[in-house]
């Protein structure tokens, strides 16, 4: 069975390009992928990774709130029991992935990553999980 | 997390989270999938109105369910969408974006969506969607719906499987010859040309009228717009109609009666289709190869009903 993977948006940054272009990369690489939309809120998201059974939930942002909206959605989404791979992406400076990931956050890309990359993670993390 | 037990309880209490780990635990297809489906199976029987939706890919079938969901969603009912989209043959991944068009209604206790793909069950409808359908009218949902990938012309499972079928048309997708082929027209209850706020729509719809004045029982046309929100009562009160006609007539019993049948082929065939796979001897004439097949499972059969 294919792994099933959320591609969201939180927040009001409207510009999905690189959302579109991480799901389709993913789609490419055999997996199964949910994506939300823009605008969403941490609360949507968390409803949608349960209501999916998500393996691995990814998140963009382009508008700089990642700091607020990142560990919100994470915390939200394991208030709900659930334990999926959580990988934040989009226009993040080193300083603030490091921080994210302290908050929850598994993973964090920042500007400039190969999608293949984020394949090699979920990858990386799923031999890791068995 | 939990016994098979903790998981009856929650899907009775109508709990989304036991909800979409049952549906998990039957896609995983390991040992609590049977386990969970002998006790479903062993509980006394409930059904709730299941309504598939079927049409041609882009005819507006995720908006359409969008805007008819949340017209049920305000009047207290509580909603399920199953929807299917296709797997790519390329990489036997997908992008499952049905949901993306009911989204605005969440965060929402009343409202479960799941996206389902189709891992090459081209037209018909997979095992494991069959049985989530019943793990919802468990779960005790006013309605469900179940979104078919829109193939179009090909769908006949669907109609063997749903109480009522709603085929969505859009303009400009075909002719009145289109609507003569044989197909899913034929099985359809309810038409809706949707997006009936596109230039010149109404000429489609007059086609699709003259379509249905030549059919012993047309079945109700509905024009709509999604994207407009017009006329979704329209959409809602032809369902309702039909659904009271076909339990008044008897038709739904059958129609419910069947879908053990069908759920059983459907395992079988997707149980099967691996075994069969490795007896494939590549200097074999095909046919010659199939029929020896069959004959050796016959046989087998025969052995084991006379032990």
């Amino acid at each position: 069975m294919s792994l099933k993977v959320i591609v969201a948006k939180p927040g009001l940054d409207g510009h999905d390009r690189q959302a579109k272009i991480i799901a389709r990369t993913l789609k490419d690489h055999g997996y199964d992928v949910v994506y939300t939309g823009i605008r969403q809120t941490p609360s949507q998201i968390a409803q949608t990774a349960l209501q999916e059974s998500a393996d691995v939930v990814i998140l963009n942002c382009l508008s700089g709130a990642h700091m607020e909206l990142f560990p919100e959605t994470a915390r939200r989404v394991r208030e709900l029991g659930l334990a999926p791979l959580i990988i934040g992406t989009g226009v993040i400076p080193d300083d603030d992935a490091e921080e994210l990931v302290k908050m929850g956050i598994d993973i964090v890309f920042g500007p400039g990553t190969s999608p293949l990359r984020v394949i090699e993670a979920i990858k990386t993390w799923e031999q890791s999980r068995i | 997390m939990g016994t098979i037990e903790d998981l009856i309880n929650g899907l009775k209490a109508g709990s989304q989270w036991h909800l979409a780990r049952a549906i998990n635990i039957i896609e995983k297809d390991g040992p609590e999938s049977e386990l969970l489906l002998s006790r479903i199976y062993g509980e006394v029987e409930k059904f709730s109105p299941l309504i598939g939706i079927t049409g041609f890919g882009g005819a507006g079938k995720s908006s359409l369910v969008g805007v008819v969901a949340e017209y049920l969603l305000d009047r207290g009912k509580k909603v399920g969408v199953l929807a299917v989209d296709p797997t790519s043959p390329r990489s036997g991944g997908s992008i499952l974006g049905d949901r993306i068009r009911l989204q605005h209604l969440f965060p929402n206790e009343n409202l479960f969506f799941r996206s389902y793909a189709n891992k090459g069950a081209f037209g018909g409808l997979s095992p494991v969607l069959m049985e989530s359908v019943r793990l919802l009218e468990f779960a005790g949902f006013d309605y469900i719906f179940l979104e078919t990938v829109g193939i179009g012309q090909s769908e006949v499972d669907i109609s063997s499987f749903a109480d009522v079928v709603v085929l969505v048309l859009s303009p400009g997708l075909g002719d009145e010859i289109q609507f003569l082929k044989g197909g899913i027209m034929e099985l359809a209850d309810v038409f809706v040309m949707n997006k009936m706020d596109m230039p010149n729509a109404n000429i489609s719809l007059a086609a699709l009228e003259a379509y249905a004045r030549l059919l012993d029982e047309p079945p109700p046309i509905i024009p709509t717009s999604a994207l407009l929100k017009e006329n979704v009562v329209g959409v809602v009160e032809a369902i309702e109609r039909v659904y009271t006609h076909k339990a008044e007539s008897g038709v739904l019993d059958k129609v419910r009666q069947s879908r053990r049948e069908v759920l059983y082929v459907s395992w079988v065939e997707k149980m099967l289709k691996e075994v069969i796979a490795e007896q494939y001897r590549p200097d074999e004439v095909p046919y010659r190869a199939a029929a020896d097949l069959v004959k050796k499972i016959r046989r087998c059969l025969r052995e084991a009903e006379s032990h």
